[in-house]
């Protein structure tokens, strides 16, 4: 049984603004599933028709086998989620919220535990949430998600707002729950965030699904791997066409560059010019970066490259 | 079950730590005090039993506005802020989340009422000689009644709003008109309109429906026709019908009649939670 399964799933605002739009999507009991989309994607229409805060149009979901919409309720009892747009309750503790999130899902947890697990300061959850910081309140809305051991987290953007340390640590702990064996649904409008985490990703653009793929698979398929460029001291009479794993190749005076989709054709590069009799001066491999990727799926966005 | 009293529980938790429903409660505690003690402080020959027969005019406003007041944000601010988001992610259907607020609202007005007229009686009781004790806790009773109506008027309005404003200017407009002698001064302008356009005039049995199809009509007029009688010092019951004191329920229909116009408030209590809740059940929330 899937964890996620929407079929044609359809959420039309107003006349005509198709939010989300036919959307077929299945995620895997067990896996770390990412929704990825630019802002605006319907990313968060998906997620609010999940949990029944909005009402398709058309189509249907469902979650852990029950329909999204009928046994809203049975499937809150067995997921964890962290909403789009929360806010806690300002005037009360951070251990009451984790008290009141363990007592509506009828769990034995021990609230402590929890906020343990979560990071957050024993000292802090005695605080009123009021006066938390963006990172302490993701901690503390997480904390309420995964009381209760739910089979299937629900994150909406977690590491929204939240610097590369918090988001990181955000990620360890998604991580460390899906090593309990759960589901995580973890949606994002930063790549970088979900291909450290994720079996596979989703790509949304204008409440469509692009492409459902693992990130090297989604690397391979657009054909972007990296590109090395060897700097020379004379640039000798090469023939590189024929090794595998090699999608284009040019020549300057003193460099020569290649990209590879394979790594492993890079050492082949390397010895062939070295046998034509050029000494090779320096190695420089660029990768090609994923954000460059997702913008030629989402159709926005330069082409950027980072330099590993 | 668990789950509404979970959520009420909570919501109690809540809205007790806010400063301005606890202002409003130890306000409503100084007029109730002032409104029974006060007079009898100030006037020598005012009674108990007169004391106790002027409650309602400062009660009648004043746990109503308790109410609207600790009651409108219930669901419409954390709407609009977030926290619904949260509440709804855990296993709380939306029914049980509007029971809830209700119920945990509806701790606070019938706690604020409670206080009120126990300090009341508490500083009454050595102020006057033979202060009706029994008359003044059935009155916090019908005064809770009231305040119940209001927090069921309010928790549906806020159930149907989306913002904090939008559930802002209902609840005013309707602890003013149904808390105030607004409601009361219209039924009069109807009839009196009647009377000098048309040259008819109303039925009184008639007019007396309207007055008590207001909560607040109902509570004048529970506590005229129970609360009253025990009041009586120098006049007999059958002077105080003639004077219209007490109303004649010998002979007056059955929508006159206690135990309908108890159903009146129960009514309020009730139905505006429920079409709140249904309106707040089909809503996409986001």
């Amino acid at each position: 049984m899937a964890a996620i399964e929407t079929h044609n799933l359809t959420k039309v605002y107003g006349q005509n603004v198709r939010a989300v739009d036919g959307l077929d999507l299945t995620v895997e009991e067990g896996e770390v599933f990412g929704f990825l989309g630019p802002n605006g994607a319907g990313k968060s229409t998906t997620i609010n028709m999940l949990l029944d805060f909005v009402r398709p149009t058309s189509g249907t979901a469902t979650v852990l086998g029950h329909d999204a919409q009928a046994e809203s309720t049975q499937i809150r009892k067995r997921i964890g989620v962290l909403p789009e747009g929360y806010e806690l309750y300002p005037r009360l503790p951070g251990r009451a919220h984790i008290e009141m999130a363990i007592e509506l899902k009828d769990a034995t947890d021990d609230p402590d535990d929890i906020i343990d697990r979560v990071g957050l300061d024993p000292e802090d959850a005695k605080r009123k949430a009021g006066d938390y910081s963006q990172g302490m309140r993701q901690r503390l809305a997480l904390g309420m998600a995964i009381a209760g051991d739910p089979e299937l987290l629900i994150l909406d953007e977690p590491t929204n707002g939240l610097d590369p340390n918090g988001a990181r640590e955000m990620r360890n702990i998604v991580l460390d729950h899906a090593e309990r064996g759960a589901t995580v649904f973890f949606s994002s409008h930063i790549l970088e965030q979900v291909q450290a985490v994720c079996d596979r990703v989703g790509i949304l653009a204008s409440g469509q699904l692009v492409t459902v793929d693992t990130i090297d698979g989604l690397r391979e398929e657009t054909g972007t791997g990296s590109t090395m460029t060897l700097t020379v001291d004379t640039v000798p009479q090469l023939n590189l066409s024929d090794i595998a794993g090699i999608s284009d190749a040019r020549t300057e005076p003193n460099t020569v560059e290649v990209t590879v989709s394979d790594p492993g054709a890079k050492i082949t590069v390397i010895d062939r010019v070295r046998d034509a009799g050029a000494t090779v001066q320096d190695i420089k491999t660029t990768e090609a970066s994923l954000e460059a990727l997702f913008a030629a799926y989402t159709g926005d966005g330069e082409r950027t490259e980072v330099t590993s | 079950m668990n789950r509404i009293l979970s959520i009420a529980k909570h919501d109690f938790n809540y809205a007790r730590r806010s400063w301005l429903v606890w202002g409003v409660v130890g306000l409503f505690t100084l007029i109730v005090v002032l409104a029974t003690a006060g007079i009898g402080y100030f006037g020598d020959d005012v009674t108990g039993e007169t004391a106790v027969g002027l409650i309602t005019a400062p009660a009648g406003i004043f746990v109503p506005i308790t109410a609207v007041i600790a009651s409108y944000l219930a669901i419409a601010g954390e709407r609009e802020s977030g926290q619904l988001n949260i509440l709804l992610s855990l296993p709380a259907s939306r029914l049980e989340v509007v029971t809830g607020k209700f119920l945990g609202r509806a701790a606070i007005v019938l706690l604020a009422t409670v206080v009120a007229f126990l300090v009341g009686t508490i500083v009454s009781v050595p102020l006057y000689d033979g202060f009706p004790v029994g008359p003044f806790l059935t009155s916090m009773v019908l005064t809770a009644l009231l305040g119940l109506a209001f927090v069921g008027l309010s928790v549906g309005i806020s159930a149907n709003a989306t913002t904090r404003s939008r559930a802002m200017a209902p609840a005013i407009g309707v602890a003013i008109v149904f808390a105030t002698g607004v409601w009361g001064g219209l039924v009069n302008g109807i009839n009196f309109i009647a009377e000098e356009a048309f040259d008819t005039s109303l039925d009184s049995n008639t007019v007396e429906l309207i007055q008590v199809l207001s909560p607040r009509g109902a509570y004048d007029r529970l506590f005229s026709a129970i609360v009253q009688p025990e009041l009586l010092v120098n006049v007999t019951e059958a002077e105080a019908k003639q004077l219209g004191l007490i109303p004649e329920l010998s002979d007056a229909p059955f929508y006159l009649q206690n135990w309908f116009v108890f159903l009146l408030l129960l009514v309020w209590i009730v139905v505006p939670v429920v079409i709140g809740y249904l309106r707040f059940e089909r809503a996409d929330l986001s």
